[in-house]
């Protein structure tokens, strides 16, 4: 990392000719800077938003699949990777904010916009709920071990009490629970229009959508990082009493970081939701759970291109090995996650890149 | 003005007293070190001051404002800055970062490059800006973490062990800094062990035994007092 | 008889919580008590402690010494995995959750392939017993006296063997323990080994209880994660009195309001606990001992 930021010619002191969000996006805390980084992110924005073109409306289906799940794997990088809040919780608020779209669309349909109504709410739920457990987290000073513990906790106690919903007394208006079906019937995302409502159906303008959402929230989470609040926050993982020592509130900020890691999972619960029109609580269990580490980890938690890059490459691997046996799928991942953990824990990505700069420095040297 | 007094301050761990009746009162102004065998209380003092430990019984003033109810982070945005005997960098951001960190919560913009390049300067480690703070040598580290703690401009800055593992070059540099800081009109309180550094920069000397204030005066005062030497030698009819 | 009656059904419900908390927890107990490790993969000792049990009590085995054998298998699991992987990550407290998590999906999701979605099980020994109208499973009783015999005997291991004494030692001072010549690394896969014993060992007697399917290890890590974070790290002064004390709140919400309920009050109990009390009951009780 420290042959990066030497190489790199935007460091934060020469920056200040720079204008200042043009600085924050491209600052220290994420990896990937400099014009020859940015070229490439323009050219795989390009990539993706002519990928329909050459593909079958299946796989352009699949591929907004994948992104819904990129939100929460962000989410959970901003916890844990920067402010070093190891958190088993987000499959909670997923879950969580699913269930609560559920409830509104089939309650009150899809027409006049209530399906964003939906998401909406869905995501404002998960960050409520992230507040209060966050709030009974941070303020009680739980930390490391146990807060991995409290939150585990948590979301199997969650999944548990969903999966007995199964009866017809367990519903909210006219939405059911469904236990361990899950819940059904659900319609996808709306967008009212003056013609006729479009009904965002697993498809290519639901691509679109999340495409576009995709790259803001990524660029969204960039200037953050980078920002005074994102220092703080680095600061906090390092070394949270000497961040404490030197005038933060190290409380509030990690509460910050939990609330808005917990509102992107939400977001990744509300879109899988619309996308598949099914939303159970086998998201919510040990299994999912495990899932969301592992393509972080594998990625490179520290960082937010890596976890973006890393969650994407291991759906693929995953849903290419769930064709031999989902079993198999779930052995190779844990089988990745640990050596990973072992032998790479910084993620694969920071560790090509760690070898890149490395080969290029001695190729410098010999020539 | 005195900047910081304690009244009456007790401590105790489930019938450990590791403060007992301490009544210290320190000018603004002034370079104060805290002396004492080891299990003295001193680090403790530390902590109550800086909020760590909440107290037993007792008061804190800093600057003639109660601090005994703030928590700690609050304390330190009143003026108080700390540096521990264990290292408190943040190893994986850059030297500058870290810098940036301590001086934000004070300063934007321009002010706040300013003041980080000139802290940077007084430690010197302005060339060394864009390194790992993780990778520097273990006095450098020592002298960031100085340069973190008076960015601020702290009116208090506490130092618990400022010089240990340093060369004695190191030493005799960093006893510079720390009057050079005095002369801005710092006050500065050292817990130290080192006698030599403690004769170069103290204005007046605290010993503590067993969480009391045993003695206190210059360091010629403290030097002739058989009393003091007896503490740190023990004698044959003390319990140890 | 009334009030003997109700005493009577309440001690039931106390004791079978009890048993349960502490059988679930001692393994990992033990294992964080040594290491600091908090090691996801205990769901999956106690799996194969009980899918070992079953599968030798199905060949004839008379069902003591089955159990005995899935608590061995649980356990040479446990070394294994100490000398294979686990022994990489003690100094990343963080990291060995994520990785022993990685090793339970491994075994969880390996059992699926080996063994299918489920196997047929035993049935509960013993028969049951009546006082006044209500009758009461006579093994969950036995478990009970299983709990608290194993507590005595963990007590006497630890503290008036030479194994106990060494690994005390490293405990406490792991450098000063090396010194003194004790194998530090042999010690670690020992305890190790034997926590994963100990939850083989629940697996297995709670085995003729519950269904035999491969995630069944997931019911017992919320009770045993609660039991060990309230108790702190030390077994005895730690677990044994945070079972105790869960186990009236757990017996009794349960009663009232049903599983879900019991395990909605663990979980908030722990919350408050760690706020309070961030050693567990252990620290809060050792200290007082100094």
């Amino acid at each position: 990392m420290a042959m990066l930021q030497r190489e790199d010619p935007l460091t934060a002191r020469a920056a200040s000719r720079v204008p200042n969000w043009m600085r924050l996006v491209n600052g220290p805390q994420t990896l990937g800077r400099g014009s020859l980084f940015w070229v490439g992110f323009a050219l795989a924005i390009g990539a993706a938003a002519v990928y329909p073109a050459f593909a079958d409306g299946w796989s352009v289906g699949n591929t907004a699949y994948f992104f819904c799940w990129v939100f929460m794997a962000l989410g959970l990088s901003l916890i844990w990777g920067y402010t070093g809040a190891l958190s088993f919780g987000q499959t909670a608020f997923f879950g969580l904010a699913g269930y609560t779209y559920g409830v509104v669309t089939i309650n009150f349909g899809a027409a006049y916009g209530m399906t964003i109504v939906g998401v909406l709410l869905g995501v404002g739920m998960s960050c409520l709920g992230a507040a209060l457990l966050g709030y009974m987290l941070f303020y009680g000073r739980i930390s490391g071990v146990f807060l991995g513990i409290v939150t585990l906790s948590t979301t199997l106690v969650f999944a548990t009490f969903m999966a007995q919903t199964a009866g017809s007394q367990w519903a909210i208006g006219d939405a059911r629970m469904g236990g361990d079906n899950g819940m059904t019937g659900m319609p996808p995302l709306t967008i009212p229009w003056a013609g006729g409502d479009i009904a965002l159906y697993s498809g290519v303008p639901l691509y679109y959508l999340l495409l576009a959402m995709l790259v803001l929230c990524y660029l969204g989470l960039r200037v953050l990082v980078n920002s005074r609040f994102g220092n703080v926050l680095v600061a906090i993982r390092e070394n949270p009493h000497r961040a404490e020592m030197l005038g933060y509130d190290i409380r509030r900020y990690q509460l910050i970081a939990f609330v808005i890691g917990s509102g992107l999972a939400g977001l990744s619960g509300v879109l899988y939701t619309a996308w598949g029109q099914y939303i159970s609580p086998s998201n919510m269990d040990l299994a999912a759970a495990a899932l969301l580490i592992i393509w972080v980890a594998v990625g490179g938690r520290k960082d937010l291109t890596a976890t973006l890059v890393g969650t994407l490459v291991v759906l693929g691997i995953f849903q290419n090995l769930t064709i031999y046996g989902s079993y198999y799928a779930f052995v190779i991942m844990g089988l990745l996650l640990v050596v990973i953990v072992v032998y790479l824990p910084e993620g694969l990505i920071p560790g090509l890149v760690r070898l890149v700069s490395r080969l290029r420095k001695r190729k410098e040297g010999m020539s | 003005m005195t900047i910081l007094r304690t009244e009456n301050l007790y401590k105790h761990f489930d019938g450990v007293k590791v403060a007992q009746d301490v009544n210290f009162s320190m000018a603004s102004g002034e370079i104060r070190c805290l002396i004492g065998p080891n299990g003295a209380g001193k680090s403790t003092f530390f902590k109550l001051v800086l909020g760590e430990h909440q107290p037993s019984a007792g008061k804190i003033y800093f600057s003639d404002k109660e601090i005994t109810k703030l928590r700690s982070f609050e304390r330190v945005k009143q003026g108080i800055a700390v540096k521990f005997q264990v290292p408190g960098i943040f190893a994986e951001l850059s030297v500058w970062q870290n810098m940036q960190i301590a001086v934000q919560n004070h300063l934007h913009g321009d002010s706040m490059t300013a003041a980080i390049d000139k802290a940077l300067a007084f430690v010197r480690l302005t060339d060394k800006a864009e390194e790992l703070a993780g990778e520097l040598s273990h006095g450098e580290q020592q002298w960031l973490e100085i340069g973190m703690a008076v960015s601020t401009e702290p009116r208090l800055l506490l130092l618990d062990e400022p010089t240990a593992g340093m060369t004695p070059e190191e030493t005799a540099r960093t006893g510079e800094m720390i009057q050079a800081l005095n002369r801005q009109g710092m006050s500065i309180l050292a817990v130290e062990h080192d006698m030599e550094f403690v004769r170069q920069i103290a204005h007046k000397v605290t010993v503590l035994n067993f969480g009391e204030i045993f003695a206190e005066g210059t360091i010629n005062d403290i030097e002739a007092n058989e009393e003091v030497a007896r503490i740190y030698l023990g004698t044959a009819d003390d319990d140890e | 008889m009334e009030y003997i009656h109700f005493a009577f059904t309440a001690f039931y419900q106390f004791g079978d919580a009890f048993a349960f908390l502490v059988l679930s927890a001692m393994g990992l107990a033990v294992i964080f008590g040594m290491m600091g490790i908090i090691n996801l993969a205990h769901g999956e000792f106690i799996m194969c402690g009980a899918y070992v049990t079953v599968a030798t009590a199905r060949m004839g085995v008379p069902l003591p010494i089955a159990m005995l054998c899935g608590s061995l298998a649980a356990g040479i699991l446990g070394i294994v995995l100490e000398r294979t992987i686990i022994h990489r990550l003690y100094h990343r407290p963080l990291d060995s959750i994520v990785a022993t998590w990685g090793i339970s999906l491994i075994l969880t999701q390996g059992t699926l392939i080996v063994f299918g979605s489920s196997m047929s099980g035993i049935s509960t020994p013993l028969g049951s017993f009546s006082v006044g109208d209500y009758t009461y499973s006579t093994y969950r009783m036995v478990l009970l006296g299983v709990a608290v015999l194993l507590l005595i005997g963990l007590y006497v291991l630890f503290h008036h063997t030479t194994f106990g004494i060494h690994s005390r030692a490293t405990i406490q001072a792991p450098h000063m323990a090396k010194a003194a010549g004790i194998d530090t690394g042999r010690m670690y896969s020992l305890t190790f080994g034997l926590g994963a014993a100990l939850a083989g060992l629940a697996g297995a007697l709670y085995a003729p209880t519950i269904s035999i399917v491969p995630t069944l290890g997931a019911n017992f890590l919320v009770e045993s994660f609660v039991t060990v974070v309230v108790g702190g790290a030390d077994v005895f002064l730690g677990t044994a009195p945070a079972a105790a004390t869960l186990a009236v709140i757990k017996a009794f919400l349960t009663g009232w309001q049903g599983q879900l309920m019991g395990q909605v009050g663990l979980l908030i109990t722990v919350m408050v606990v760690i706020r309070i009390l961030p050693q567990g009951l252990s620290g809060w009780l050792l200290k007082g001992r100094s």
